[in-house]
């Protein structure tokens, strides 16, 4: 198989170029058409200056613009960098900043923020919007191109000599020292899994796969491109459809959906609210989950509604993409308790290690460990970060690479499979998204009156955690100040839902603020 | 308090929007502008449960009854007329 995301992209444009490759709503994009805008895009942002290697921001909301955005950004040799298009602009400014993000490819549905994003400390020069049926004034020092300068450029790929090493793109997730830290991946390591991914699962033209997860989240690395690896349509899941149960049971059923992937509380709520009656969804036949526990009433209940269907749970951190999975048997008698993460991808290798970095028996406790060409090339301009967590692998497992580190405890049970068990440290998942509650405390922390503060995670059944901050103020601030306060810096799903002012919080002897103490005690306001 | 008085006041506080209340208009539409996601939506319907005690079957559930502060009064109005 090809050795470049991209190459993808050309191989099914020529196999097919009528094939419909994204469907938005009412709008459609055939692979030949992809191709052929994409080029255009990336002999335009080679002609402003972007070389092989430079990473360029994608800003818009998802639709069939974004795909021409970031297959032009790779045909270009760069590396996009989704940003979250809810995020706070302050958030935005620090990763293109972080980045050294000149370029950014955007939607004109974007405009009113640019000028926030470039005043929070973005080095942008020039915006190119691939959208726009107006005028759009350029923030101070930056151009802006509009989308008729595309046509004027060949729509045959561009000259570009690249390596599988090359980074094809960052994702931005929550840092616990308080800001975002950019995950690199090559080439190479998102066709690991999307090579991989697309032959366990049969991704073939006449699927069509479903988009749910935001292009800033890892998911849609399979949504995209195993899709296009394939030749298959991707469907992007419209707002209404990720908001009531009820309408994604429409959208699935509608647009013939063959293969769902997403975070477990979609389908949790579907099952709850969907109105499902064991029926629906003749064409689908693959649902994948990710990036959370599903519940295993709500997994169960769906699998029984859906007897027709497969799932797996798929597993890994954005550091290693998916690096394990399991396949829930169908057979009710057979499915176990607690869902396993399961077992390697192909050419992955997992272990546990202890806290000496000796590997540990099936059985034993561990922290969960990945070797092999989907681990990332590390966390950018952070060499630091990186040192920490991507290791030398023991001599067991040596010569394909360094060693992840997951901060994820799991044990190897008697099929094989591991379990996850919880986290070393800090971190949490929410809506599928990882949090690091340190992130939050800093946000926190930057508030004048705030004199102490610590984020917990509150068990729930749908979400995985709901976020509470426990804190100390010396005035009057109340749960709305804070809560708009957080907002400017962090995105929704990492700012708190639930608030306790306190008049102390309760402290350790070492002066360490005592977190189970503080869960189980009351509140004083 | 008008009833979309009630519904903008419990849209504020269980959706974290982050503009003022007055920009939330009455036609605003949620769904586009990503007031609410999918776990929003089952929060706001049990506060509106609540607040009006009214019980909201999943079938009406649709972008037609809850895409903006509008629809939603209008629902809540037609829900307690029949009540």
């Amino acid at each position: 198989m090809s050795g470049l995301v991209h190459q993808l992209l050309e191989a099914a444009a020529h196999a097919d170029p009528e094939q419909t490759a994204v469907v938005d709503g009412g709008r459609e994009l055939r692979y030949g058409e992809l191709e052929r805008r994409s080029n255009q895009l990336a002999h335009l942002l080679r002609d402003l200056g972007v070389k092989t290697g430079d990473r360029v921001g994608l800003y818009l909301e998802k639709s069939l613009d974004s795909l021409v955005g970031i297959y032009g950004i790779l045909k270009a040799g760069g590396a996009y960098v989704p940003f979250d298009p809810q995020a706070p602009t302050a958030r935005l400014g620090y990763i293109a900043r972080n980045a050294d993000i000149r370029c950014l490819v955007t939607g004109a549905e974007k405009a009113t923020e640019w000028n926030g994003v470039k005043e929070a400390g973005a080095p942008l020069q020039a915006l190119v919007v691939l959208n726009a049926v107006q005028a759009l004034e350029a923030p101070a020092g930056t151009q802006v191109v509009a989308p008729e300068a595309l046509v004027a450029y060949a729509d045959s790929p561009p000259q570009v000599q690249l390596s599988d090493s090359e980074l094809a793109y960052i994702l931005y997730t929550s840092g616990s020292t308080g800001e975002p830290k950019g995950v690199m991946l090559s080439h190479r390591n998102a066709l690991a899994f999307v090579d991989w991914a697309a032959e366990e699962f049969e991704v073939r033209a006449s699927d069509r796969v479903s988009s749910h997860a935001p292009l800033h989240f890892d998911l849609s690395v399979f949504d995209l491109f195993a899709a296009a690896r394939g030749g298959a349509t991707t469907v992007l899941v419209p707002g209404a459809a990720s908001v009531f149960p009820q309408e994604l049971a429409r959208f699935i059923e509608a647009n013939a959906i063959t293969v769902w992937y997403s975070v477990p509380s979609i389908l949790s709520l579907l099952v709850l609210r969907g109105g499902l009656r064991g029926s629906e969804f003749p064409r689908l036949r693959t649902i994948l989950f990710a990036g959370e526990v599903f519940p295993e009433k709500y997994l169960f209940r769906l699998m029984d509604l859906l007897p027709h269907v497969r799932f797996c749970n798929l597993y890994g951190p954005t550091e290693t993409n998916v690096c394990t999975w399991y396949e829930v048997p169908r057979d009710p008698a057979e499915r176990p308790e607690t869902t396993p993460i399961g077992k390697a991808i192909m050419d992955v290798q997992v272990f546990t290690v202890d806290d000496d970095g000796g590997v540990v028996d099936d059985g034993e406790v561990g922290e969960l460990c990945v070797v092999g060409p989907t681990v990332m090339q590390g966390y950018w301009g952070d060499a630091e970060r990186t040192m920490q967590r991507l290791v030398p692998a023991p001599p067991e497992f040596a010569g394909n690479g360094p060693m992840y580190r997951t901060g994820d405890l799991c044990k190897r049970g008697p099929t094989g499979d591991f379990v996850f068990l919880g986290r070393r440290d800090a971190q949490i998942k929410s809506r599928g998204y990882r949090i690091e509650l340190g992130e939050i405390e800093s946000a926190l922390y930057a508030h004048p009156s705030v004199v102490e503060c610590a984020v917990a995670a509150i068990p729930d059944e749908l979400v995985t955690n709901r976020i509470k901050a426990y804190v100390v103020v010396r005035d009057e601030t109340d749960e709305a100040d804070l809560v708009g306060f957080c907002q400017q810096s962090l995105p929704k799903y990492m700012v708190p839902e639930l608030f306790d002012f306190r008049a102390e919080l309760p402290k350790s002897s070492t002066g360490k603020i005592a977190r189970t103490a503080l869960e189980q005690s009351q509140g004083d306001r | 308090m008008t009833t979309t008085t009630q519904i903008r006041d419990l849209v504020v506080r269980h959706t974290q929007w982050t503009g003022s209340p007055d920009e939330l208009t009455d036609d605003l539409s949620l769904i586009e502008r990503q007031v609410i996601d999918s776990l929003d939506l089952l929060t706001l319907i049990s506060a509106l449960e609540e607040e009006f005690d009214l019980e909201i079957p999943d079938v009406d559930l649709v972008p037609d009854n809850f895409s903006s502060i509008g629809q939603i009064a209008a629902y809540v109005n037609s829900r307690q007329g029949t009540a």
